[in-house]
């Protein structure tokens, strides 16, 4: 009777910027790690995004070889794949290291010559095969063109895709696979990449998303998701949740308010104590006049803190001014909807638009594969920065340039999106605002 | 060469005398000058009379001694009557509104005489042009992002090449980017399980969506969860009294995507309870399992069929109404369900592409997204007058303004209201030996085929007449055969070129 732990997207190091909830997750996947060793689990199966980015920070890495060592110590395997964001195309990411200190196996075997997948055999006689997920999606082109062999005997297939008749119905994902395309002939199947507990059958096999087991974005943590993982006793699953701290959940509906009403509403939410570990606010709708700046969030966010939240995130982007203005553009290409843009907002000085032009290509940039977060804050930081710093060259426009300069602080502060210095409590990164 | 000669006739009747030792068939095309004219009919002429024609074949037939005309070619002859079809002014064609010269020599068409065909923008190529039996290498194409979303009609009976002529058109708009398609396949032909389909396109991987309920291994499952019913998709499909609807609808509103599973659940006290009556509850409960083979069991709504689930597929519609919005061709195989749920399932779809490009429309966005084409086979099943008012019948009445159309393939058109079939504003016309079918599709042409009546009838497999708005007269074409076209373009294999990472 062989039983194993099949987890995924712990996304260890996400939320870089708020240490709280860098540490709630960390602490999730320790508990997930302490139970497997109670429960005496064979293996561990961790089907991919252990790590949040390639390179995560020491501190994390740290933190989590000590979990990964007190399973091994125990004579409990560990295999893995690739998830989306704990691979890096161009140099070594910490999974392959981990691998190198025989911490894990990674469980992907690539055969040139047949194009197919070997398997790698566990102790206990099960025959584990894996295949990785990829950042750009390529992984989904993999299951139409690898040659898959059907396994004997007991065997597990490990994956980091989303299949697309799983997918819930609010999780936008372009590339999916179909769950006929999931190669036939395992016992079990273990993914990893959709952050929702969900549980399918193939050909009377479980296919299962264990889900994560914390959350790497606010949005996973203001859908009140399950968080755990599956243990599998004798080829049966069960859930087992994780709760390392609790989340109170608050929607306000600013519909037709005016800005000192709701901020009145919102500061009415740090009376009296606060029991919750997290507290995440969600505002949405249409103000009846003025704009959301004309709220002070940094007030309604201390204030919830001293009432005892350890940390406070206030979800705003669907709150708007009445007046808001809407644009709307028809042309054929990004420059021009951009130049459209500054010249409506009254850019129309060459100069003047030309840097406005430059500070927005900055800001455009993607994060690259495999850049951790701080990383590609620093360097847009960096970059928008410099481009300020040498307004000059932005010549014969002496008597503007101060406006000018005003204004690209205004939009680097805006970016900042709360207008506090780098590194203080609550302050978010531009990764933050992303995906998972 | 001279085939023929001009001797009489009226506009759209010219009656031609065949020379001798030439063949004119029936959907032959003659030209003359910048005419092309095409033949409908065909008659013998003789200078001889009647009383000596008999006498002559009386002789022939009972033996007695050789009997020959004088200058038989001369007295007797077989007559041609045709149409002007085309006149080509100044490198562009018009509607003729001429009679070619009196004794005017007609040859047969070549190449030459259709330079003034065009590829148009956002072509849709259909088949080469047809004089009678005979293909010139002259492809016929028309603007497909207009012709779609103005509906087309495909009338045939069986045998006469439907299933090619929708996988020609398929295959050949599986890399178009100006359209989306969602055909609803009852026969599941399209894919090609078993033989050449739409699975053998280069660009199946990339261009095209299979869904059947039991998919080969890169299909999806066709199967709906229940959460994606909305009350309204019940119209046409199940028979509900006002007080059931209102019971429906009661649910809907207070529960939502969980309506249907609520409203199974739920006791009579609580049915009371929103003031619904126990006999309307216990009634519309077992219509809705029936419908939606579904069972409560221990408290949990468990599905009994493959088809409608309660877990899994919550996607499905959304993704659908995604690929076919960025032009994508999803294949539905409903052939193994019953004619209600391949309509309801069909009709949900449809109604969500429908609602979304109409707010497309409202934020005027629509010019910026492919033009959607539903085919749907036997048409009359959703078009026809019995059947009721359902998102098919709503888009052949305004779909157009949304860019959204139909192709609508029956062996019925007699059973569309006029109307509709009016509506669609191409007609690509395939044999079909019923006089009333015939009728129906020449009332509604977009060009006047009222001679074609015979044309129509010695149509052969693979030929067509392709009568649309976006044609400058009715063409008569020859449509590939699809096996061909699949072995051409798909002579060149690539070789597998794996390059893995992870």
């Amino acid at each position: 009777m062989v039983k194993f732990s099949h987890l995924a997207d712990c996304h260890l190091g996400a939320f870089g910027r708020n240490p709280t909830l860098r540490e709630y997750n960390l602490r999730a996947f320790e508990e997930v790690i302490e139970k497997s060793i109670k429960e005496e689990v064979d293996f561990i199966i961790i089907a991919g995004d252990l790590f949040h980015n390639p390179h995560p920070d020491m501190d994390i890495v740290d933190r989590a070889v000590k979990s990964l060592v007190k399973a091994r110590k125990k004579d409990i395997r560990i295999y893995s794949v690739y998830g989306s964001h704990d691979f890096n195309i161009a140099k070594a990411s910490l999974v392959d290291v981990l691998e190198s200190a025989d911490l894990f196996k990674k469980v992907v075997r690539y055969l040139n010559e047949s194009q197919s997948l070997e398997h790698v055999e566990d102790r206990s006689g099960v025959k584990i095969t894996g295949l990785s997920g990829r950042k750009s999606r390529k992984d989904t082109s993999y299951y139409k063109e690898l040659n898959f062999i059907e396994p004997d005997g007991d065997a597990i297939f490990v994956f980091h895709t989303p299949v697309a008749e799983m997918k819930p119905v609010d999780i936008h994902e372009k590339e999916t696979v179909p769950l006929s395309s999931i190669p036939d002939g395992y016992k079990y199947y273990a993914g990893g990449h959709i952050h929702r507990n969900l549980r399918e059958e193939k050909d009377g096999s479980p296919i299962i998303y264990p889900g994560v087991t914390f959350g790497s974005s606010y949005t996973d943590l203001e859908n009140d998701l399950d968080r755990g993982f599956y243990i599998v006793d004798d080829w049966e699953p069960k859930y087992v949740p994780i709760d390392v701290c609790e989340i109170r959940r608050v929607n306000i509906d600013a519909d037709g308010l005016l800005p000192s009403e709701l901020e009145e509403e919102l500061l009415d939410l740090s009376n009296g104590e606060i029991h919750e570990e997290v507290v995440l606010v969600k505002v949405s709708g249409v103000l009846r006049e003025g704009v959301p700046e004309d709220i002070d969030f940094m007030r309604v966010r201390r204030n919830i803190e001293e009432a005892g939240a350890e940390t406070v995130f206030l979800n705003r982007r669907n709150l708007e001014g009445k007046d808001v203005e809407r644009l709307k553009i028809k042309e054929k290409d990004d420059a021009e909807i951009e130049d459209t843009i500054l010249d409506e907002y009254g850019f129309n000085d060459l100069v003047n638009k030309k840097f406005a032009k430059d500070l927005l290509n900055v800001l455009k940039v993607e994060q690259g594969d495999g850049e951790t977060n701080t990383d590609y804050d620093d360097r847009i930081w960096q970059e928008a920065w410099n481009l300020i710093d040498n307004l000059d060259e932005y010549e014969d426009v002496e008597e503007e340039e101060s406006d000018v300069r005003e204004k690209a602080v205004e939009e680097v502060e805006k970016k900042d999106g709360v207008g506090e210095k780098k590194g203080q409590k609550g302050q978010f990164s531009l990764s933050d605002f992303g995906g998972d | 060469m001279t085939i023929g000669q001009i001797i009489g006739g009226e506009y759209g009747d010219v009656w031609i005398r065949q020379k001798s030792g030439e063949t004119i068939e029936i959907g032959d095309l003659l030209s003359i000058d910048d005419l092309i004219l095409q033949v409908h009919d065909l008659s013998y002429g003789s200078l001889m009379d009647n009383n000596d024609l008999a006498r002559m074949s009386g002789m022939q037939l009972e033996g007695y001694d050789e009997t020959s005309l004088m200058e038989e070619e001369i007295r007797n002859f077989i007559n041609a009557k045709a149409k002007p079809l085309v006149h080509i002014k100044d490198g562009d064609a018009k509607i003729p509104k001429i009679l070619p010269d009196f004794f005017g020599g007609l040859k047969r068409v070549t190449k030459e005489d259709f330079e003034f065909m065009e590829e148009p923008e956002n072509s849709l190529y259909l088949g080469k042009v047809r004089s009678g039996s005979y293909t010139l290498d002259v492809p016929v194409y028309i603007n497909g992002k207009e012709a779609l979303s103005h509906h087309l009609l495909i009338p045939a009976t069986t045998g006469r090449g439907k299933s090619n002529l929708v996988k020609v058109m398929l295959w050949n708009l599986i890399p178009k980017e100006y359209c989306g398609m969602l055909i609803i396949d009852p026969h599941d032909e399209y894919y090609g399980r078993n033989e050449y389909g739409a699975k053998d396109h280069p660009k199946f991987d990339k261009k095209v969506m299979y869904y059947s309920p039991n998919p080969p291994k890169g299909g999806y499952h066709l199967r709906l969860n229940i959460s994606g019913l909305k009350p309204w998709n019940l119209q046409g499909t199940i028979d509900l009294t006002d007080a059931q609807n209102q019971a429906v609808y009661m649910f809907y509103s207070h529960f939502r995507d969980d309506w249907l599973s609520e409203l199974l659940k739920a006791s009579n006290e609580e049915a009371s309870g929103y003031g619904i009556q126990e006999a309307t509850m216990n009634a519309l409960k077992r219509k809705l399992k029936l419908k939606f083979d579904l069972r409560v069991k221990n408290g949990k709504v468990v599905p009994k069929g493959k088809i409608f689930v309660t877990e899994g597929s919550e996607s499905l519609v959304n993704d659908i109404v995604k690929a076919v919005e960025d032009g994508k061709k999803v294949i539905l195989d409903t052939s193994s369900m019953p004619q209600d749920k391949e309509l309801l399932i069909a009709g949900i779809i449809t109604d969500k592409i429908f609602k979304k490009y109409k707010s497309y429309k409202e934020m005027g966005e629509l010019e910026d997204k492919p033009t959607v084409s539903v085919v749907i086979e036997e048409a009359p099943r959703v078009l026809g007058e019995r059947a009721g008012r359902n998102v098919f019948h709503q888009i052949a009445r305004e779909g157009r303004k949304f860019n959204v159309g139909l192709i609508a393939i029956t062996q019925l058109s007699s059973m569309i209201p006029r109307e509709i079939l009016a509506n669609m504003n191409t007609k690509i016309i395939l044999g079909n030996e019923m006089k009333s079918e015939r009728d129906a599709i020449i009332g509604s042409a977009a060009q006047d085929l009222s001679k074609d009546s015979k044309n129509i009838a010695s149509l052969d497999k693979g030929e067509a007449i392709v009568s649309s708005i976006f044609t400058k007269f009715a063409v008569p074409i020859q449509i590939d055969f699809f096996d061909d076209v699949v072995e051409k373009d798909t002579k060149e294999k690539k070789e597998k070129n794996l390059e893995f990472f992870g």
